[in-house]
């Protein structure tokens, strides 16, 4: 198989097939930001951004300083260390260029930097055992496939509010009953990629 | 809401609050990543539960004892850091003890350092209170997030394999319903479970509870 197809087919598995938020459940806390498909979309690209750098982050500080160190076992703060790092250099770097989000960046420390998506796709690279290129993709991938799931959330929360759902459902149990809804629909993937 | 009131910093009150009212899964709605990736049964449940409110109460009390050093910005980086660090640590335990249980929860065990309920808790209450109350929150908090997730698992392992901690409960004629252990089946089951509890807890204080998302 040739590079492009193969590169193309690891989208299509990680966007479509294996979606990290409705097959692989990573980064389920933001599905309580989503109910507003502008705020969806900004949190989701801004995710996508820090996930793709602190992919390649975490795997140069896994492979270059823990793996000669045989330090393993730091691997985790190590991680979470690099992803707090470039989370604050992204929010400081988008505020520098573009003042008027500073304000909309000033919560993404909690909401990125301790989304469990990010995390998990540096462990789940290491795991892996992949290349440096690789492991660029898969947080490109995977950032696309929660922004692509946090926005179609998002539209089904807009819906949502104007529907009558019972009393204590409203919030957060109605939009996980939707997410469930979504996750059967993205089982229609299995077997694309 | 997710802010503590004065009534809950008894020891006791706190336990209770944790385990029923304020329920950090079925309630408050934190922590949920783990609580639909890994309750596929009652045993991963437990499992993980214990594992998170063992990070959480060592991460009060590291907060806690720390508190007045770090404030404004830089305290969620610390909150993460000092999760991380007990994650890894929950890491070796389980993988030198648990070998079994390590390979089932898989990529969540790591994921720990990054849960919105430790860091939620570490803001919330440890970082404002003494180490008594810190422990108090922790426990209590840690106590309903592990039986919600060990109910949650048992529903799904019952609807899904038709046995509980893998002990079969339902007659062998009946068909395991592939969906409960699916994602789909996660996400169902602790949204409906939310919506129970909440019905439940609108029922007895007799307010609406509408305002709650």
């Amino acid at each position: 198989m040739s590079g492009v197809a193969r590169v193309l087919l690891f989208m299509v598995s990680c966007v479509f097939t294996e979606n990290i938020f409705l097959t692989r459940l990573m980064g389920c806390c933001a599905l309580d930001e989503s109910r507003r498909l502008g705020a969806a979309a900004g949190v989701g690209l801004f995710t996508a951004l820090v996930m793709t750098l602190s992919s390649a982050g975490a795997w140069m500080v896994g492979r270059w300083v823990l793996t000669p160190l045989d330090a393993a076992y730091l691997q985790t703060p190590a991680f979470v260390a690099v992803i707090i790092l470039l989370t604050v250099l992204c929010a400081a770097l988008i505020g520098r260029i573009r003042p008027a989000l500073r304000e909309a960046l000033e919560g993404s420390l909690t909401w990125a930097a301790a989304n469990c998506a990010v995390l998990g796709t540096a462990v789940l690279n290491m795991e892996k055992a992949c290349s440096l290129g690789e492991a660029l993709l898969s947080g490109l991938f995977n950032g696309l496939g929660f922004l692509l799931a946090i926005v179609c959330m998002a539209g089904v929360r807009e819906r949502l509010a104007f529907s009558k759902v019972p009393e204590s459902l409203r919030g957060l149990p109605i939009a996980l009953i939707s997410a469930s809804l979504m996750a059967l629909a993205f089982m229609g993937f299995t077997g694309l990629a | 809401m997710r802010t503590m009131d004065d009534r809950k910093h008894a020891p006791g009150e706190a336990l209770k609050y944790g385990v029923l009212g304020g329920n950090p899964l079925l309630r408050l709605g934190l922590g949920l990543c783990p609580a639909l990736a890994v309750t596929v049964t009652a045993m991963n449940g437990l499992g993980m539960g214990l594992a998170t409110a063992c990070v959480l109460l060592c991460t009060s009390l590291t907060v806690s004892t720390l508190r007045g050093l770090v404030a404004g910005r830089a305290r969620v980086p610390l909150f993460l850091l000092v999760s991380a660090v007990f994650a890894a640590v929950a890491q070796m335990i389980l993988a030198g003890w648990f070998p079994a249980l390590n390979g089932a929860l898989g990529v969540f065990v790591p994921l720990i350092a990054v849960n919105c309920l430790i860091l939620n808790r570490a803001d919330e209450a440890a970082s404002r209170s003494g180490l008594m109350t810190a422990a108090a929150d922790a426990v209590g908090m840690g106590l309903g997030y592990t039986a919600a997730l060990t109910l949650v698992g048992a529903l799904r392992e019952l609807i899904g394999r038709g046995s509980v901690f893998g002990a079969a409960i339902l007659p062998s004629g009946y068909e395991p319903m592939l969906l409960a252990a699916m994602p789909a089946g996660g996400f169902l089951m602790v949204g409906l479970l939310m919506g129970v509890f909440r019905a439940v807890a609108s029922g007895r204080s007799g307010k609406k509870e509408s305002e709650r998302t």
